[in-house]
């Protein structure tokens, strides 16, 4: 049947395996993107994971998604691989035994990789490195001094970066609003914090050790009152509510937690008053970045199934990507997901380089993130959904991964700002949008009762 | 005010008797299916199955056109299309597998209670049809794209058995064969076969329980857990003479008409159902700063006038349909080559209008449309799963390009 094996194909197609590719198709692969804006030591790593996903995870991806329906044992193998990998503690300064990989670029180009194959497997590890990432340019040492070395060990330490909370996660994100939205608050007793509320939906909830947690001191305050404090687990008043079962992204757990009265040292608070806001927004704007490439690793999975479809399905006489039609869907397919790639890389390498392109935490940055966020996951939803109509009634079908990667990117257009925050995330980099610019015609209809 | 009455239809076209049907199929469906949503996922076998019932044995549904001297309920077909719309429109709103199943079902009586003249084929299935205790759940064997086995063709496309005639009837065969919408739970296939040594195929009745007929392992598809799917090979199966329902492609193209009618429905039910659950969303959630209910929000209220809208237009398509295949005289016959292709545009402008709209409704909800909770991902997945098995629409668009402007040679 064709293409329905398509694990090692579609995998091969795109990598080593396939003998049948031709030298000119690899060379159009190969330049993706200008590897010269990845620095040298990095670009090791990136095809080391891009020959992970070949090897270990395309083979399985489907089997992955089953493993969740059950105890996810494999999904934990995969992780743990990556583990020994040294994936893991990747993100930490050399001096606490990492690598010192903090490019954005490097993150996005490995999500890239990870997006074709499976995306929401590697979540368990990116996790540490997101939640982390403040303590990590904070300088934090107590912070570092207690936890790095979990996450050098050859067992899968796990981190949240907790955010979202049962009202909103927009209304977190929101920067008009200042931290008004946080409603889970953190107290100073003595040399502790206290922390009472509650999160849903945070990667990895449920199964982290340690939770990088979104909270307030006091919304008078404004941007001073948003505190990073982490919070190993377990740990007295914490507890954990249920998993969150969803459309897809399977392989990653989400869930809620609550802190009644979770008490940790002072130190665990990332920075300080104003600083804890701009790692905040910084770790936004990061997680943009690596959401627009992981919807391009999605989009790029599902052109390398469609295109591995119809090169055997033959249809009225030649192989179905002979047909100028499919020809024509496949290139759309093709400058949307390159259009999306070029988009990301050029973000993530601004951002990498603040010496050249201002600020990492500015309105122009938090634009520009967004930009390419909003463009590459919308791309990715565009993309999934040709593939699949090129497949006809087999693109429905879940012995083939098309499926799976539409249901799978989804959700990455609708974390991190969603569509509409989003797009006033990206209005602002233009011009200094308010959402809640004064509006007298409101105010007189309120006041007035008149209509 | 109920959805019924809040997005327009043809009103006046539409018999009491339908809309009271379409009523209790609504409250029928919010016990069976709606209450019980979680658990039936554990348990589709235990759950889906009495709801099928009730929907299809208890109602009449499932024997709706037949001819009542055969125990059926004898409905005209030239008002059967509003009933269709509406009553199916409601099983959509419940599950769309739930419809889907009606659709082929009512299809299939459609186009047998439709022929002009009978034979013995109605009078030997009507136990099936008027049977109370199981829902008798019909699959189609249809031509697919692409090539593969003999490659004996139907306008281009693969035909999946063939049939060759014996002393006593037909014998089939066919390797990997793919029913739609589900080959597992089907009791009875109808398959458009070609026909050994002969130009013209044969549409052929055969029953889930006949010799020869295996049936694979279940399938994951992406949607559609109520339809599900399965394989079929075909070794030397054995149906009687009388099995063959018809011969050319006027009756195949009315089954079609019929088919996308009940495509269009269940999408409008998926949508009816998806605007409940925003509009309890827009109620209640509240986007900080000036402490606004969502719906009052300019930016996320005019994503849902938009869902509304598209809402309203998908229900209009189906009902449009409906109409043609109710007003003969006016479009043309549903076997013509003429609705086929206007049943074929409505019902993919339908689906990609309805999948648009899950789409955009789910990025309102952010997470909560994401999770299985809120069951918003649930049409979301079913309607991209039917708009799949109604095939590639660019392919669609060949066929219209045919009838609009004469195309050849596509
Ligand atoms: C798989 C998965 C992983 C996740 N991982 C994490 C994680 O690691 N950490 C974490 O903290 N959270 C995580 N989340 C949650 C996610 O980030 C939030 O769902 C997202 O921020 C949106 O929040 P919400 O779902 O509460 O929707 P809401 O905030 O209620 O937003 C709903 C809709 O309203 C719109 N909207 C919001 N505000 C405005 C406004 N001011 N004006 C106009 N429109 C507006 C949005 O665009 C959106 O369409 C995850 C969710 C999932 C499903």
């Amino acid at each position: 049947m064709a293409a329905r094996s398509a694990d090692a194909g579609s995998g091969g197609a795109r990598g080593r395996g396939d003998a049948g590719m031709r030298a000119a198709d690899l060379e159009i692969l190969d330049n993706r993107y200008m590897w010269e804006l990845v620095a040298p030591g990095d670009r090791l790593f990136i095809s080391m994971i891009r020959d992970f996903v070949d090897r270990e995870v395309m083979p399985i991806r489907r089997q992955l998604e089953e493993s969740t329906r059950g105890d996810f044992s494999l999904v934990r193998e995969v992780q743990q691989k990556l583990v020994r990998m040294g994936f893991q503690k990747a993100f930490l300064p050399a001096e606490y035994g990492g690598w010192n990989l903090t490019a954005a670029l490097t993150y996005c180009l490995v999500l890239d990789e990870f997006g074709r194959g499976e995306p929401a497997c590697v979540a368990a590890l990116g996790g540490g490195a997101w939640a982390m990432r403040p303590a990590v340019f904070a300088g934090n040492r107590r912070v570092l001094d207690d936890f790095a070395h979990r996450f050098c060990g050859d067992e899968l330490y796990v981190a949240c970066f907790a955010m979202t909370e049962p009202s909103g996660g927009c209304n977190i994100e929101n920067v008009d609003l200042h931290g008004r939205g946080i409603h889970t608050r953190a107290r100073l007793e003595g040399d502790e914090w206290v922390l009472d509320g509650s999160k849903v939906w945070p990667t990895n909830s449920g199964i982290s050790d340690i939770y990088c947690v979104v909270c307030n001191t006091d919304p008078s305050l404004g941007d001073e009152g948003i505190a990073l404090i982490y919070v190993p687990v377990p740990i007295e008043g914490f507890s954990f509510g249920r998993f969150e079962d969803k459309a897809g992204f399977r392989a990653s757990r989400e869930g809620d937690f609550q802190f009644d009265g979770v008490r940790v040292p002072r130190e665990y608070r990332a920075a300080g008053p104003g600083e804890d806001a701009e790692l905040l927004h910084d770790n936004l704007i990061f997680a943009r970045l690596f959401s627009a490439a992981w919807a391009v690793g999605i989009a790029q999975g599902a052109f390398d199934d469609a295109l591995a479809f119809a090169r055997e399905k033959v249809v009225a006489g030649r192989p179905l990507c002979q047909h100028s039609l499919a020809a024509n869907l496949l290139a759309d397919m093709a400058i949307d997901i390159q259009v999306g790639r070029d988009s990301y890389v050029n973000a993530a390498y601004m951002y990498d380089h603040p010496e050249s392109y201002g600020s990492r935490v500015s309105p122009q940055m938090l634009s520009r993130s967004t930009l390419t966020k909003v463009f590459c996951s919308d791309m990715a939803v565009r993309v999934t959904n040709l593939a699949m109509e090129l497949m006809g009634d087999a693109g429905g079908d879940a012995s083939y991964h098309v499926e799976k990667l539409w249901r799978d990117n989804k959700i990455i257009q609708l974390w991190e700002g969603g569509v509409q925050l989003g797009k006033l995330d990206v209005a602002r980099g233009y011009y200094r949008y308010e959402q809640f610019h004064p509006n007298s015609l409101y105010e007189r209809m309120r006041g007035g009762g008149s209509g | 005010m109920k959805d019924q009455e809040l997005f327009p239809f043809p009103r006046g076209r539409v018999q009491e008797a339908d809309l009271s049907l379409a009523s209790s199929l609504r409250e029928m469906m919010e016990r069976e299916v709606a209450a019980k949503r979680l658990e039936m996922k554990e348990d589709y076998e235990g759950l889906l199955r009495p709801a099928l019932r009730r929907a299809l044995c208890e109602t009449g549904l499932q024997r709706m056109m037949w001819p009542q001297h055969l125990g059926g309920e004898g409905h005209e077909l030239h008002l059967a299309p509003y009933t269709v719309a509406a009553a199916l429109e409601q099983l959509g709103r419940a599950d769309t597998g739930l419809a889907v199943w009606a659709a082929c079902g009512m299809s299939l009586q459609a186009v047998l209670c439709g022929r002009a003249e009978g034979d013995g084929l109605c009078e030997r299935l009507a136990p099936l049809f008027r049977d109370e205790g199981d829902p008798l759940l019909i699959s189609f064997i249809l031509p697919v794209y692409g090539e593969g086995g003999d490659g004996a063709l139907w306008q281009g496309r693969r035909l999946q058995v063939t049939a060759e005639r014996t002393d006593k009837g037909w014998r089939l065969n066919g390797k990997a064969v793919r029913p739609l919408p589900g080959g597992l739970d089907a009791g009875l296939f109808g398959a458009l076969c070609a026909v050994e040594g002969e130009k013209e195929p044969a549409f052929l009745i055969i029953p889930g329980d006949v010799q020869g007929l295996k049936r694979g392992p279940r399938l994951r598809a992406t949607g559609l857990s109520a339809c599900r799917q399965a394989e079929l090979d075909l070794d030397e199966a054995e149906v009687p003479a009388d099995a063959c329902a018809w011969r050319g492609d006027a009756e195949t193209r009315r089954l079609f008409c019929w088919y996308r009618l009940g495509m269009a429905a269940a999408a409008s039910g998926a949508l009816l159902a998806a605007h409940g659950i925003i509009a309890e969303w827009g109620d209640n959630r509240v986007i900080k700063g000036q402490g606004r209910l969502f719906k009052n929000n300019p930016l996320t209220a005019s994503v849902m006038g938009e869902a509304a809208q598209e809402t309203a237009v998908v229900r209009l398509l189906a009902y449009d349909l409906a109409e043609m295949l109710a007003e003969a005289e006016m479009r043309g016959e549903a076997g013509s080559e003429r609705l086929e292709a206007y049943s074929l545009l409505l019902a993919h402008q339908a689906l990609a209008a309805a999948e648009r709209v899950l789409h955009r409704i789910m990025e309102l909800m952010a997470s909560a449309g994401y999770a299985k909770e809120w069951q918003l991902e649930r049409y979301w997945r079913d309607v991209k799963t039917v708009q799949c098995q109604l095939g590639c629409v660019e392919l669609a668009r060949h066929a219209l390009a045919r009838w609009f402007f004469g195309s050849e040679g596509l």
